[in-house]
């Protein structure tokens, strides 16, 4: 067995010790020696050789920062409105393949509110999320983080739904980010009655930008803009909710060329992430676009590289664009122009979780925003900010679902 | 224009056979696109004309995954006469290839054809390497009993190897089989993998030999399954020998959505593409055509298909060009090689249905 091996063996523990985590000791939501571990853990991570250079790591390691930590629970922490934080106990997290260090962030963040946690990983792990899991690891073994190992399991194992209602009936909190297919298969589950579950269905994302705008930029700002868009969409091979898979041009005038210096611009910077092409995926987006191509009018654009692949289609089928199952990412965008912002708000619904802006200021976003009642849409962010994890992730408060406030008057 | 019928199968040269072929196949594309209302939106949202199609390699081609979600029809329903689904392993979606009765007696001349041009008009006692229960609905086939029907027509005798139940070798049915026909050849045929897993290994156990005097085998459907074994050609092709005698042992390649259009393995070992049908590898880069010899996806082009839009297909198996009208064995036309087929490398792949827990 290779020492990597050993020690992810050592830190998911068997199907044996996940129960223990569940009885396990508890901790006061956001106490010292949690953010000092999640300050060690970010240590480790940006030390690390052999992943400090990849993006998401980087991430990853500047947002367990003690000072980051700080920050973010500043909210929770300071205003708790007479209440007395507790944590909910026993949290179960069931996290998604398509994004390394997802899992990351959704136990750190359970862990910080005090919860002990059994975190059901996925069948197979990419070497980042095993360096990830190997570090945790290291940082078990240490003295004055006993007491987490103590309380924290990670597990991996196929579609036993005999552990899944195992692990389901012990704990206080359920989390399952997707995508819908598991969210309907763990739900046949039963939780004890009073525990609470969430969940993240599969959602989709777009962005936008002001024709406009794209028009006032120079050669550097065009370039910087084309390069956030390409970090927010290639990033996890398009793979995450929040990356954008269509892309709306909003203004009156006329921008086919501007379009073409944007994908160029684009491709370049895909270029330069030195990511190879997957042929298969060459052929998941020949397949998407003739499926898409079958139910609306589409304009497929040339492609002289197919880590980029591009069609165009008319706003009114926007809302079909976004319900549609064909898209597959790794590099394929619907574009479509709009007059107005407001002409793609019909579109906008449950299954719409981030937009993301270059070309507008926020109060004119707020205003035109607040006009309409909306039944989806849970972020507005900059273009560059799409995968910027927070806590309050698809219009859920993530502390409100981690944490109990015993109220006191 | 001459019908392919009256064509020798491996007789023209690329260059004659191409001049042949490409009027045929721009007719194809523009029946289609007038016959299937989804093959014309996806040709109008490619922006492909007609003036546009003026070389082979600028057909254009549909992914074959298409049929798994399409039903893809280019004449009145009411004259489709059987349909042929691809063999894919459970729970996978599969193919639905609807064939009117013109399309379906195209496919079997043309498997007669090649096997003709390999092996002589002489009718030979067939052995098949699988159960009879792969041909249960006439009119519903697997692309394995599809094969199974066409090849069939070429032989006598037809004797099925396996039993129903379970899969198993019924070594009486073969005793029987080869005593009948002692001294003569005969055509065996089966999948690769069914051929390796029930002929082979279990002859293996067997102590007694068993003569199958100077026959041939025909094999086909690929070799996911075997090179997860580690079985290669050469293994293959020396066990089958070590067992049962056979020297003249042809893998061939084909599909579900291109029944009969099938490239027979010559003894040079090189696929040979017959005269109806022909054969283009691309760059997944941005779908150029490579040269002789380079590795790529295998674009699939046959002038067979009528009843649906499978005249010209972008398969998902990766191969080459081995040589254009340069076989040592004298048949002409291009020769290929299949060498595996594209796969997702990790969990990034489209949504549940590649990885186990998807999209945040």
């Amino acid at each position: 067995m290779t020492q990597l091996q050993h020690d992810i063996n050592r830190v998911l523990r068997s199907d044996s010790n996940w129960d223990e985590a569940a009885r396990g000791p508890l901790h006061s939501p956001f106490s010292p020696h949690l953010i000092d571990f999640c300050h060690s853990l970010s240590e480790k991570l940006r030390s690390d050789p052999d992943v400090r250079h990849r993006a998401e790591i980087a991430a990853l390691a500047f947002w367990l920062r003690k000072s980051s930590v700080v920050k973010f629970t500043n909210e929770v922490r300071l205003s708790p409105n007479g209440s007395i934080l507790s944590p909910r106990g026993a949290v179960f997290h069931i996290v998604p393949s398509n994004i390394d260090t997802m899992f990351v962030y959704s136990w750190v963040l359970s862990l910080l509110c005090g919860n002990r946690n059994i975190v059901r990983l996925p069948s197979k792990m990419t070497e980042t999320g095993e360096s990830v899991l190997r570090h945790i690891g290291g940082l078990f073994q240490e003295s004055q983080f006993r007491s987490i190992a103590q309380s924290n399991a990670f597990c991996q194992y196929d579609h036993s739904v005999e552990t899944t209602n195992a692990i389901s009936i012990l704990v206080d909190t359920r989390l399952i980010w997707g995508g819908d297919r598991t969210i309907n298969a763990v739900r046949r589950s039963p939780l004890s009655p009073t525990a609470s579950e969430f969940v993240f269905a599969d959602k989709i994302s777009i962005a936008i930008i002001s024709k406009d705008f794209w028009k006032t930029l120079d050669d550097s700002s065009k370039a910087e803009l084309a390069r956030k868009f390409t970090r927010d969409s290639f990033s996890f091979g398009q793979q995450a909710c929040s990356s954008p898979r269509v892309l709306v041009w909003v203004g009156e005038n006329h921008a086919e060329h501007d379009q073409r210096d944007f994908w160029g611009l684009v491709l370049q910077h895909v270029a330069s992430m030195g990511q190879p092409l997957q042929e298969i995926s060459a052929v998941d987006k020949l397949v998407a676009l003739d499926l898409f191509a079958t139910e609306i009018p589409i304009k497929v654009q040339p492609s002289s590289d197919h880590r980029l692949s591009r069609a165009l289609f008319a706003v009114e089928d926007l809302k079909h664009v976004l319900q549609s199952e064909h898209h597959c990412g790794n590099g394929l965008f619907l574009e479509t122009n709009a007059a107005a912002i407001s002409d793609i708000f019909f579109a906008l619904t449950r299954r719409v979780q981030t937009l993301s802006y270059a070309g507008f200021c926020v109060d004119e976003l707020h205003r035109v925003f607040q006009s309409y009642v909306l039944t989806g849409i849970d972020r507005v962010v900059p273009i560059g900010s799409a995968l910027e994890f927070s806590h309050s992730w698809d219009g859920q408060n993530l502390f409100d679902v981690l944490l109990r406030k015993i109220r006191m008057s | 224009m001459t019908h392919w019928r009256e064509l020798p199968v491996f007789g023209l040269s690329q260059p004659d056979k191409e001049t042949y072929l490409l009027p045929e196949l721009q007719r194809l594309t523009r029946f289609h696109r007038d016959g299937c209302p989804m093959y014309s939106a996806i040709l109008e949202a490619r922006a492909v004309h007609d003036r546009n199609q003026d070389a082979m390699d600028s057909i254009p081609f549909l992914p074959v995954r298409l049929f798994k979600t399409l039903e893809l029809l280019s004449v009145d329903r009411k004259t489709i006469v059987k349909t042929v689904t691809s063999s894919g392993s459970t729970g996978q979606q599969v193919s639905r290839i609807h064939l009117d009765k013109e399309t379906a007696t195209n496919q079997i001349h043309a498997l007669v054809r090649i096997l003709q041009a390999f092996f002589g008009v002489q009718r030979l006692p067939m052995l098949i390497v699988d159960s009879p229960n792969v041909l249960t609905d006439r009119n519903s086939f697997t692309a394995r009993g599809a094969a199974i029907m066409g090849f069939q027509n070429m032989g006598r005798d037809p004797t099925y190897l396996l039993r129903n139940d379970d899969n198993s070798i019924d070594l009486d049915v073969l005793r029987s089989f080869l005593h009948r026909h002692d001294g003569t050849p005969k055509l065996v045929f089966g999948f690769t993998s069914i051929v390796w897993q029930h002929l082979v290994i279990e002859l293996s156990k067997q102590g007694c030999e068993f003569d199958f005097f100077d026959s041939i085998l025909i094999h086909g459907g690929g070799w996911k399954k075997l090179h997860s074994m580690s079985v290669d050609d050469s293994v293959f092709k020396e066990a089958i020998e070590e067992f049962t005698g056979i020297r003249r042992i042809h893998d061939y390649y084909g599909m579900a959505e291109q029944v009969g259009s099938i490239f027979v393995e010559c003894e040079h070992g090189r696929l040979h593409v017959p005269i109806f049908a022909d054969v283009v590898i691309r760059d997944a880069k941005d779908w150029s055509v490579l040269p002789i010899g380079e590795l790529g996806v295998i674009q699939v082009l046959s002038i067979l298909p009528l009843s649906y839009p499978g005249h010209s297909l972008l398969t998902e198996d990766l191969g080459l060009i081995s040589g254009v009208d340069d076989c040592p064995c004298g048949r002409l036309g291009k020769t290929l090689k299949v060498r595996g087929r594209l796969t997702h490398a990790e969990q990034r792949g489209c949504s549940d249905s590649n990885s186990l827990w998807n999209a945040v």
